[in-house]
């Protein structure tokens, strides 16, 4: 089932400005292109803004039951990939679909079947309790309220957040309230998942909670993906690793790692007033 | 639909939760309530002895329903704008624009507590009016409910293209500000239209307001009938109602378009 996905940019879009009236996404689209296919699905996506191209003919594909991890450094685009797939941002060119629909023509179908988190703790209601807006935001997914209460209650003790359920969000600390914004994407049980930096501010405990929960995400049968700047503990679960690179999405590979680093190291070594990283990164030093 | 009252339960209760941990600003609401009826019950001994308005019996009737009715409506219009500007600049917006919920059932929810608010502080006021004078009067309430209702959408309506603005381009109070400052100066809610000066008489014929609350007024103090009021004045807040119900829907539904376009829904 973990299978797959690509990694090679198309050439979509040249230059840096910002392509106007070239929206793949017209009613008159072709009709003999195939269906796109189940899980998160994206092909030459292209999106500028002001004049900076920040994703630039992406391909990328997460099939349901795979846990997918983008990494890429701050500013590479990975957030704007989350956004247009959860039709928060529309592209400038290029198509992206969750389970055949599109972001853009098929937006209400989207919205029922993603989970989102960003990394924002404002996007809860910090008057209401953990439980309460857990609970809101699965009646606005449509569950009923039996369903809703059994789902809040099984993903807060998932997440090892029963004990502060009850609390204001206001009181709870910076982690608890990211295991809250990532619990809330895990209700209705979505079929596909987009997760940004889900580690971020979280303890150790926080984090071998987090890995598990997003895995058996992908055990379910979601298509789950997650970005973030470094791949840290994200790459030992992670059934599928990308990079973001020049607004491309690559896989992610130690070699392509390696050289990064050693090309940092040799930028460094001839600037000896410069303090050589310390940090390894993961897989350059095997 | 089903659907659609749904999330209007479900904001509405989070807007109550939510209000709930402020008690001190929801007795204070009711407070000041109570001094209002008071000022206006002075007011009307002063005024009340005028050409225009007869006794001050009459002009204590007459402002306290208008009063009660322009507060609700009043309500309707800010209510969308003023949760929409909120989850706006709280970052709760961006999540609501994930989930699985019309523009149109999203407007109502944001609208459904401060309107319910608004009616039952209505309720309040006439409770407190009648110690003071608020007699004699003899309510048709089949007519007082239809005129809430044909009223309410058109005002909510008014409100919901606030809240467009609001997620159009951030600013949504100058909108509904500007009309309902014009509305309260041209509605009659303090005093007849006909006191105005002629220069003024083409923004009461044009204002909503100055027709719900004639129609208010005739249900609430004469008591008349339903279908004489849709005859009459309600028949053209009515025709308010299915225009600024369309203007509405599709204002909200092309703001929402435009947000999600170029990511403005997490922008404030």
């Amino acid at each position: 089932m973990r299978s797959s996905v690509n990694g090679h940019g198309s050439d979509a879009v040249g230059g840096g400005a910002r392509p106007r009236a070239r929206r793949a996404f017209s009613k008159g689209a072709p009709a003999a292109r195939p269906p796109a296919p189940a899980g998160l699905f994206a092909r030459g996506l292209t999106r500028s803004f002001a004049g900076r191209v920040v994703l630039c003919g992406a391909d990328l594909e997460v099939r349901p039951g795979t846990l997918a991890v983008l990494e890429g450094v701050n500013g590479a685009g990975k957030t704007t990939m989350l956004r247009i797939f959860a039709t928060l941002l529309r592209p400038d060119d290029g198509e992206a679909s969750v389970d055949g629909c599109d972001v853009v023509r098929d937006g209400a179908r989207v919205r029922e079947r993603i989970g989102v988190a960003f990394v924002n703790e404002r996007s809860l209601y910090w008057r209401l309790s953990g439980r309460e807006n857990l609970r809101l935001f699965a009646r606005t997914r449509g569950l009923s309220r039996r369903a809703a209460r059994a789902q809040v209650d099984a993903l807060l003790e998932e997440l090892d957040l029963g004990e502060i359920a009850t609390k204001w969000v206001a009181d709870l600390s910076a982690g608890q309230r990211q295991r809250l914004i990532i619990a809330r994407a895990g209700l209705g049980e979505p079929s596909c998942m987009l997760i940004d930096e889900p580690l971020r501010g979280l303890d150790d405990a926080g984090i071998e909670t987090m890995l598990s929960f997003l895995s058996a995400q992908a055990r379910r049968g979601a298509a789950v993906l997650v970005v973030a700047p470094k791949l840290d503990e994200l790459r030992a679960h992670g059934d599928v690793l990308h990079r973001l690179r020049d607004g491309r999405v690559q896989p992610w590979s130690e070699d392509a790692a390696a050289g990064e680093y050693r090309s940092m190291r040799s930028d460094l070594d001839e600037r000896p007033d410069v303090e050589p990283p310390h940090e390894v990164p993961l897989g350059a030093a095997r | 639909m089903t659907r659609a009252f749904e999330i209007v339960r479900i904001f509405a209760l989070k807007d109550l939760r939510v209000a709930l941990t402020y008690r001190l600003s929801f007795a204070l609401g009711l407070v000041s309530a109570f001094f209002s009826m008071l000022s206006f019950f002075f007011i009307s001994r002063v005024v009340g002895h005028s050409a225009t308005v007869g006794t001050p019996a009459n002009y204590f009737r007459f402002v306290v329903v208008g009063v009660a009715t322009a507060n609700i409506l009043r309500a309707a219009v800010v209510a969308a704008s003023n949760n929409a500007r909120d989850d706006q600049v709280q970052g709760t917006l961006e999540i609501l624009g994930t989930q699985p919920i019309s523009p149109i059932a999203l407007a109502l929810g944001w609208s459904a507590l401060p309107v319910i608010e608004a009616i039952l502080e209505g309720v309040l006021m006439l409770a407190l009016a009648v110690p003071l004078g608020f007699t004699g009067v003899h309510p048709d309430w089949a007519s007082v409910l239809l005129v809430l209702v044909i009223s309410t959408a058109v005002f909510l309506s008014i409100g919901f293209i606030g809240a467009a603005f609001v997620l159009t381009i951030q600013q949504g109070a100058g909108i509904t500000g500007l009309a309902l400052g014009v509305m309260a100066l041209t509605g009659g809610t303090l005093f007849p239209t006909s006191v105005l000066p002629q220069s003024l008489h083409v923004l009461t014929i044009v204002s909503p307001l100055t027709y719900t609350l004639r129609s208010m007024r005739g249900a609430m103090l004469a008591g008349e009938s339903p279908i004489h009021l849709l005859s009459g004045d309600l028949g053209v807040v009515l025709i308010y109602a299915v225009i600024s119900i369309a203007i509405a829907s599709a204002a909200l539904s092309a703001s929402f378009r435009f947000a999600r376009a170029r990511g403005r829904l997490a922008r404030f």
